[in-house]
């Protein structure tokens, strides 16, 4: 086998063919088109979420509420909610100690014994948390507020 | 929404999010970078999606001036 030899003032030449693709990208108008939709929605958002009830009742504008406001009314709604919800309990001995923990929970309510109160009823409610569930958050709020 | 409308502004959502970690200026914007493939974004919405070649064609063009197409082999 010979090696092929070039002459000397020979060229050797290699085509390549490259595709081109097309691609895209943002534009500032574009960019500026998708910072707009938050700003649509909140202020969709604004009128749904103005409230007014009870007498510390918030007032937000251009904000969205999250607090849970706590009023003495909304606290009398909550016992007899929870009652109601205790009597529900099928078990009579269970039931009867929930019970009887709602009132010395809702005495408690703004004093110092509130942290008691609420673990002697959580102790006793802990094998119904479907039924105390629903209030935990307000009355973990009460904890924090007292 | 239409089928149209509604692809346009996912085509335009899926761009900026491949624009926004890039870290590049405003002036990326007007000057243009190197962005993501119209056959990648079709393969996605088309190919894999729920979307035909026509919705797609239609809602890129829908885009207008928000998505800038240009034809390159990768670098700008």
């Amino acid at each position: 086998m010979v090696p092929f030899e070039n002459k000397p003032d020979s060229q050797f030449v290699v085509m390549g063919v490259f595709s081109k693709r097309e691609f895209v990208y943002v534009t500032e108008k574009g960019y500026k088109a998708t910072q707009k939709s938050p700003a649509t929605r909140s202020s969709t958002k604004l009128a749904e979420n103005i409230h007014f009830h009870g007498d510390n009742a918030p007032f937000n504008i251009n904000s969205t509420d999250n607090s849970t406001d706590i009023t003495s009314e909304t606290n009398e709604q909550l016992f007899v909610q929870m009652q109601e919800a205790a009597r529900s309990i099928t078990d009579e001995n269970e039931r009867n100690e929930i019970v009887s923990r709602l009132p010395e929970l809702e005495k408690a309510r703004g004093t110092g014994g509130f942290l008691q109160a609420y673990q002697n009823f959580m102790a006793s409610a802990a094998n119904h948390v479907t039924v105390s569930a629903p209030f935990l958050p307000i009355l973990a709020q009460m904890l924090t507020s007292k | 929404m239409s089928t149209v409308d509604d692809l346009s502004k996912q085509i335009l959502a899926d761009v900026v999010a491949y624009f926004r970690p890039k870290d590049l200026g405003t002036s990326a914007l007007s000057k243009g970078y190197v962005g993501p493939s119209i056959a990648a974004l079709g393969m996605k919405y088309c190919a894999d999606g729920p979307y035909s070649k026509v919705d797609f064609d239609l809602a890129v063009k829908l885009q207008g001036k928000q998505i800038h197409k240009y034809w390159s082999n990768g670098a700008v």
